[in-house]
């Protein structure tokens, strides 16, 4: 027997409250209109319960694109729009071809070798002199990095940086990329697209930097703890840090380009993370992304081996669950397909007579920036010395500091 | 007595994605290809099979091409364009074409049991072969094997087409080929269909020739070949190679002591991945190959053009001779110089 919603004691009849019925609330049958009448005052409650829920979850999700609105997300990120308005670069500076393609694509990518350039001197001064602006916009943004900033205003940092050096930030209408930067929050394993939300104490954010100046692309990215963050983020970041110094330490001439991976997962591995298979490291020169493809997992069957004069980064995604990701319906943001998070780091690098000089990364101080050019480069990574001395504020250099600081604490 | 029920393992990791083995078609306009099709759509066979029939083969215009699923259950067909994927445009995947199958196929994952994909009779499937192979590392689809339909009636004449300094299709794609079915025999006499047999094997003796006509044969001849996982291969012996045409040699390999072992991984490193042999160009389509190590390890070696893998066999089997196999241009040349570079 199905009692009545009203008094509780008779039995129902087929009448319904028309209220319920319209909001969607099931079961809301009475005996007669009266008793209905008797208890309205106490039923209707629900419907207003009901109501303010209703219009608590239409709140949260306005700031939902509609097309994500019903996406299953899978951890607790949300994008949060609208985004900003386009960032315009001003005309005197050199853009790269995609930037005013309306698909954003590279027609000089499209049309690549199918060889792996060896750069010339000239070429390496082009591409180091815009790495290390790339690190300079690194550590200055990285400095901003505080509970309470808005990824897009990161982003605006990073658009006015690239500009007071004269480069064009790479990211910008890659392949209709719409920001200058990528933010990528906790779960988001790359290319997360800058916007209004907020960071949280707790939050480990990525920000992934590339400048185009003087027909050359740098790309450098970082992983930083927001605030205080839990051990669990702080020893995937440590980890992740260390794979990517022990990858870079073994790059010299004649080393094959899948030992990079086999180095990476030999320390990856133990910890039990994923390694990101979809998204691999990139030769990098006049072309924002080209040969040789970098696989930071190990077994791979990348062909070739390192030779003088190659550029390319080294930047492994790593989750502390599964590998295996998914895509936003915005064409950019990859999330871990179990929402736990995920970390990376980045640096370019060149393959030297005696091993490899990372190119987004120099030391500020004179003295040693000579003692680097005479091709000592390599030991910076066994040094762990990769704090830039006399960075921009405290703050910057705590921010490059990154990991290592998270270990003290 | 109580038989002990087998163990079962543990719930499957949640967020693991099952992967889908991936069969090429190739083979000339008018072998017989859509026939094959047609038959493998329709026949009662119980697999699910993804379909995409549009001549796969240009990497960059994926908005025409089509999969078609057929349901064996029910016997209906299903057909959908291919669109590009959420998040593809990005430096990880190579080919578009394939992320969008791949896309399509994931969706659906629950109806597909095999995808098969035929490309343009005038495709050199190498590259293709390639592309799947390499993108199996990160992705869903992984490539069971390539299989090549043929018209023996016109086939002869194919091969022999000559193109001053290239190979032509139908000798690439005899190479790349793991199965050829030897169509339209119905329309051949004996004699030629022995001719036929014989140029084939010349090119590729480690090829399973099947005949058919119509395209019917059971669908297990031409599945799970694991052509690209799996070290079993049969081959008899080399032959001599022509001008502008494709041969195969065979490299028996002792076991090989551990300074032999990496001398070989030299060998291939510089011979596949420059495409050079002492400073020469040399064209290898297919690798294959069995290592018989001294610790007792058996090594399974495979290759497509530039690249090529080595893993240690899951099912070692002492009696299966050692041995390594080129298929290309040139390759006569790569016996000497291996032999004599391992110390062999």
């Amino acid at each position: 027997m199905i009692k009545c919603a009203g008094c509780q004691e008779k039995e129902a009849s087929r009448l319904e409250c028309p209220k319920c019925k319209k909001l969607g609330i099931a079961g809301s049958f009475f005996c007669t209109q009266d008793c209905f009448k008797k208890y309205w005052n106490d039923h209707k409650v629900i419907h207003d319960i009901i109501n303010i829920a209703a219009k608590a979850e239409e709140e949260k999700s306005a700031t939902i694109p509609p097309n994500m609105r019903n996406y299953a997300f899978t951890g607790t990120i949300r994008p949060v729009y609208p985004l900003s308005p386009y960032r315009e670069v001003p005309k005197h500076i050199q853009r790269p071809d995609y930037a005013d393609d309306p698909r954003g694509v590279s027609a000089c990518e499209m049309a690549e070798r199918r060889t792996i350039q060896v750069c010339t001197p000239q070429e390496i001064e082009g591409i180091r002199k815009v790495c290390r602006l790339s690190r300079d916009v690194l550590d200055i943004i990285a400095s901003h990095v505080r509970p309470g900033i808005t990824t897009d205003e990161l982003d605006r940092i990073c658009h006015e940086e690239c500009i007071k050096r004269d480069a064009y930030p790479s990211p910008l209408n890659y392949n209709r990329f719409p920001k200058s930067v990528c933010t990528s929050i906790n779960e988001v394993i790359c290319h997360g697209i800058p916007d209004q939300r907020p960071l949280v104490e707790g939050d480990i954010i990525n920000l992934d930097v590339s400048l185009y100046h003087g027909g050359f692309h740098g790309d450098v990215n970082g992983t930083y703890p927001v605030g205080k963050v839990d051990e669990e983020s702080a020893e995937l970041m440590a980890t992740t840090k260390r794979s990517m110094e022990a990858a870079i330490a073994i790059c010299k001439p004649g080393v094959a380009y899948r030992d990079i991976g086999n180095k990476i997962e030999e320390i990856i591995k133990p910890k039990g993370y994923g390694i990101v298979r979809r998204y691999t490291g990139h030769g990098i020169h006049h072309l924002f992304h080209c040969l040789p493809n970098i696989a930071h997992y190990g077994g791979s069957k990348t062909p070739g081996k390192m030779e003088v004069g190659h550029v390319f980064t080294i930047e492994p995604m790593i989750n502390l669950g599964t590998e295996n990701l998914t895509h936003w319906k915005d064409d950019w943001t990859a999330v871990t397909l179990d929402g736990r998070r995920s970390a990376q780091f980045e640096e370019t690098i060149l393959i030297t007579e005696n091993g490899a000089e990372i190119l987004t990364r120099y030391s500020k101080n004179k003295k040693k920036k000579k003692k680097t050019a005479g091709g000592q480069a390599a030991n910076g990574v066994a040094d762990g010395d990769d704090t830039p001395e006399g960075a921009a504020t405290p703050t910057a250099a705590q921010a490059a500091q990154g990991v290592e600081s998270l270990k003290v604490e | 007595m109580d038989e002990v029920p087998e163990l079962v393992p543990a719930a499957d990791d949640p967020y693991a994605r099952p992967r889908i083995p991936l069969t090429l078609l190739t083979g000339y306009l008018g072998a017989g290809k859509s026939t094959l099709l047609e038959y493998i759509l329709t026949a009662d066979h119980g697999y699910r099979i993804a379909v995409c029939m549009n001549d796969f083969g240009d990497t960059t215009d994926i908005e025409a091409k089509s999969l078609t699923l057929c349901d064996p259950s029910t016997g209906e067909q299903s057909t959908s364009f291919l669109s590009l994927p959420n998040g593809c445009l990005c430096c990880s995947v190579k080919d578009l074409g394939i992320a969008a199958i791949e896309e399509m196929v994931v969706n659906q994952r629950d109806k597909v049991d095999w995808v098969m994909v035929e490309l343009t009779g005038v495709a050199d499937p190498g590259p293709i072969a390639k592309s799947f192979w390499e993108n199996e590392e990160m992705g869903d689809l992984v490539l069971d094997g390539i299989v090549c339909v043929v018209d023996s009636k016109n086939f002869l004449k194919q091969l022999d087409d000559n193109r001053p300094g290239e190979i032509n299709e139908a000798q690439r794609q005899l190479a790349a080929s793991d199965v050829i079915l030897l169509n339209k025999v119905d329309l051949v006499d004996a004699a030629q269909l022995d001719k036929v047999r014989s140029r084939v094997t010349a090119i590729n003796p480690t090829l399973r020739i099947h005949d058919t006509v119509k395209g019917n044969m059971p669908l297990d001849r031409i599945f799970n070949l694991h052509a690209y996982s799996k070290g079993k291969f049969d081959t008899v012996h080399d032959h001599p190679s022509h001008v502008n045409s494709i041969s195969t040699v065979l490299i028996p390999l002792p076991r090989l002591t551990p300074t032999q072992w990496s001398r070989l991984n030299l060998f291939l490193e510089n011979v596949l991945w420059t495409g050079k042999l002492d400073g020469v160009d040399i064209n290898v389509l297919r690798t294959k190959g069995l290592i018989h190590l001294d610790d007792g390890r058996e090594m399974v070696l495979q290759g497509v053009m530039d690249i090529f893998e080595i893993k240690q066999s899951s099912e070692p089997d002492e009696a299966a001779p050692g041995k390594i196999v080129f298929i290309g241009r040139g390759v006569q040349d790569l016996k000497p110089a291996l032999i004599s570079f391992v110390d062999l």
